[in-house]
């Protein structure tokens, strides 16, 4: 039977796509396609919460095994940080001391943008070591792209990537794609560029073999060349891997957010 | 009054079709690796080919893909044209060679979706990223192959499982076993 024949409705369907196509692409869908995902949003969010809920019980049933090790890991090091806690009181009262007499400005400048996340990446993979999450913002609430995003604890979890009036993408910080300038907090201030490595880790390459790095140290976003503030915590240095041979050192960085926690997120605007 | 059902169904269908896609992006996406591989909106296709009309289905079938493409971020249309591919292969198929409408064929039909959604879905995104760094084709990847297998073995327990329910309500879908008389 020809495809475009009497009998033969197929080529009304292509048609309707056809049109559908031209209708979004020339933006006269787009108002039906805002209303349609705004009245959506509050129902994508519960459905993620819920589900999100549901992936944190499983893999906190299959961790339940370390978890005896994890208190007491844990344990001291909340004995640590409140000695920290306390060193850095201090700090923090004569840093305010300062700040009034010199009149310094607040350096905070960033809005905020209060968003849900309404999905994950739907399909695996396509290029190794993507991950994103959808959240229900895009550009009608001020987002653009390469906005740092924030979870609820402050730690910067990747930055937006792709933006559509209601919704953006965002790529973790975990993503190989999502490249951030990073600071390491040591006594050299070692600078560099952080990416994902695999969606698991996170990277920073190219590290002269000079810089002394250690283990557990804080790295920071730099603030340097983009929106993303000064000051943010990427994570902290779980491997270093050098070789005497070498130039170059680089560092793996344990990100310090959970995936199955990343219901309710903050991008930070200029 | 008539016309009143008329519209009523289409509506109800429509509000149906419209929460699947929903469920996939939002629940779904959201839920530990092996149950993410359930593939709602194939199945929903799928079960609606054997169910409803074949114009009713294309319509859910734009519907879906619409859904799915407006909450992605992937080419838009992409979804749809998957979609509208599929609906016209199963047709194809339920008409010239599967047409002995029986359980078997349907499994036998929705591994067959499951192979040509997934295949079609990651071709062409693969002609979308080629050219992009950290770009490794889908064929490659054993993720690839395990959300296949897993996304079949769903698509193949919830047709077992509505082909039996739908059997139960009504008797449009033949008997799977055959009667001894």
């Amino acid at each position: 039977m020809a495809f475009y024949s009497k009998k033969n409705k197929n080529w009304i369907w292509a048609l309707v796509f056809g049109l559908i196509i031209f209708l979004h692409f020339t933006r006269i869908l787009a108002p039906l396609e805002n209303l349609a995902i705004s009245a959506v949003k509050p129902l994508t969010s519960f459905l993620y919460n819920s589900g999100s809920g549901i992936r944190k019980s499983y893999e906190e049933g299959q961790q339940q095994k370390d978890v005896f090790s994890k208190v007491n890991n844990l344990e001291q090091e909340v004995a640590r940080l409140t000695v920290e806690n306390a060193q850095l009181k201090e700090v923090e009262q004569d840093n305010l001391k300062l700040r009034s007499q010199l009149a310094f400005l607040s350096t905070n400048k960033y809005k905020n943008i209060l968003a849900n996340v309404i999905s994950q990446n739907l399909v695996f993979d396509i290029k190794e070591g993507d991950q994103d999450i959808v959240i229900d913002k895009g550009s009608k609430d001020g987002i653009k792209e390469d906005l740092g995003v924030i979870n609820e604890d402050g730690v910067i979890i990747g930055k937006v990537s792709e933006v559509r009036d209601n919704i953006s993408k965002i790529c973790l910080t975990t993503n190989s794609n999502c490249k951030l300038a990073a600071t390491i907090q040591n006594n050299d201030r070692t600078m560099g560029v952080t990416e994902g490595d695999l969606g698991l880790t996170i990277k920073m390459n190219y590290i002269p073999q000079s810089e002394k790095i250690n283990l557990n140290d804080t790295v920071v976003t730099s603030g340097l060349g983009g929106n993303i503030a000064r000051g943010l915590v990427i994570g902290k240095v779980s491997q270093i891997n050098n070789k005497s041979n070498e130039i170059w050192q680089d560092v793996n960085i344990e990100p310090l957010f959970d995936l199955n926690n990343l219901t309710i997120v903050t991008v930070l605007t200029p | 009054m008539s016309h009143l059902k008329y519209y009523f169904e289409w509506f109800f269908y429509s509000l149906f079709f419209s929460g699947i896609a929903i469920v996939q992006v939002a629940f779904i996406s959201a839920l530990p690796p092996v149950y993410s591989a359930i593939n709602l909106p194939l199945t929903g296709l799928l079960f609606s080919l054997l169910i409803f009309s074949k114009e009713k289905t294309l319509v859910f079938a734009i519907l879906l893909g619409f859904w799915l493409d407006i909450l992605s971020f992937n080419f838009f249309g992409l979804n749809i044209l998957i979609f509208l591919i599929i609906f016209f292969v199963i047709d194809f198929l339920l008409n010239n060679w599967l047409t002995n409408r029986s359980l078997y064929s349907f499994l036998v039909l929705s591994a067959l979706c499951v192979i040509l959604y997934n295949i079609l879905l990651y071709l062409f995104l693969a002609i979308w990223h080629s050219g992009q760094t950290g770009f490794s084709f889908f064929l490659f990847q054993p993720d690839f192959w395990m959300q296949l297998g897993w996304q079949m073995i769903w698509a193949g327990g919830f047709m077992l499982l509505f082909f039996n329910v739908a059997n139960f309500l009504s008797r449009r879908l033949k008997p799977f076993f055959l009667e001894n008389k």
